[in-house]
């Protein structure tokens, strides 16, 4: 019976096309996403700088009051697109970072993240935020309260 | 009685083989008396007795023997000037020394100042590397605690921003 036999080969096309244009998608897009997170005390009681923040630090003094910035840690992890890292930072702070997705935009490679900062004991995040930038440069966050009147910046690149 | 001449005579005699020591006090005296009467008998006396009295020129060669350094001393004291003179000469040359000492000290000084504006004068490496900070963000979604105030403020001419929470407690 012909009629049968022709909507198994239309259905077994379809799924072959399928494969074939899963299989066309670029590999780089999946691959895991390298996420570095520097945790940073500001404070106005303080002038040292952390070496690594200088070029930083001189910005930021431009706009707002703080004179001392001390690089507290460094985080990096590898995480799955998709995947969601969950880190201490400082003062009880914590980061959830999840890599969204990879995307190429006029050859340069970009890269769509969530991140969320929570204080212990709360239900809610300080911050939720969704955003892309280019792979591996550092967007600055902040400024969540610490003791003495410092508070805290952070750092986040993925790439 | 003997001529006062002859008597002169001996007595000259005895002056000059024997010195005055051979004549009285008074014969002396007389004897200095004719002779300064007597320019000519001086004269004759001059050519005929001794520059020294044999006497005094015994007691003055004894002297000076005495007084003259030995050969031994003689060549003791070559010895010592010989030695002498080295340090003498050393001691002459302190001067060419010191100078010869701040020859390698300006040169060593030289060198320093050429390795200070060389170290001036090259430009230094950060000592870290700068960061790369975002200049393309955008922001697909952001929410932020119940009473906190976002911003996203301008940091640098390159078009980084920094997303600020104004925190309702600050």
């Amino acid at each position: 019976m012909p009629r049968p036999v022709h909507v198994v080969s239309l259905a077994l096309a379809l799924m072959l096309s399928g494969v074939a244009g899963a299989a066309d998608e670029p590999k780089d897009n999946r691959k895991p996403v390298d996420v570095d997170i520097w945790v940073i005390r500001a404070s106005t009681k303080s002038k040292d700088i952390s070496p690594e923040l200088k070029s930083f630090a001189d910005k930021l003094k431009q706009r707002f009051k703080y004179t001392g910035f001390r690089l507290e840690r460094k985080i990096k992890e590898t995480v799955d697109l998709g995947k969601t890292l969950t880190t201490s930072l400082t003062g009880g702070y914590q980061a959830l970072v999840t890599p969204k997705a990879r995307e190429k935009d006029k050859g340069a490679e970009r890269l769509a993240l969530q991140l969320q900062v929570l204080k212990e004991k709360e239900k809610k995040p300080r911050m939720n935020i969704e955003y892309k930038l280019e792979a591996g440069a550092f967007q600055p966050f902040g400024a969540w309260d610490l003791e003495g009147g410092d508070v805290l910046i952070i750092l986040l690149s993925a790439k | 009685m003997s001529r006062p001449v002859d008597n002169l005579d001996d007595a000259l005699q005895a002056a000059i083989s024997r010195g005055l020591d051979a004549l009285t006090p008074d014969q002396v005296e007389r004897l200095a008396a004719i002779l300064d009467e007597r320019p000519d008998l001086a004269a004759q006396l001059a050519d005929r007795i001794p520059v020294i009295e044999p006497q005094l020129a015994d007691a003055l060669a004894q002297a000076e023997r005495q007084s003259l350094p030995s050969t031994g001393a003689w060549s003791r004291a070559w010895d010592r000037i010989a030695d002498a003179q080295p340090k003498v000469a050393r001691r002459t040359r302190v001067g060419p020394q010191i100078l010869r000492l701040w020859r390698p000290l300006a040169a060593v000084a030289a060198c320093l100042v050429l390795a200070a504006a060389w170290w001036i004068g090259t430009p230094r490496p950060p000592t870290a590397p700068p960061l790369r900070l975002a200049t393309d963000l955008e922001i697909d979604r952001l929410e932020v605690y119940d009473g906190d105030t976002p911003f996203v403020v301008s940091i640098g001419d390159s078009g980084a921003v920094i997303i600020w929470v104004l925190e309702e407690r600050s």
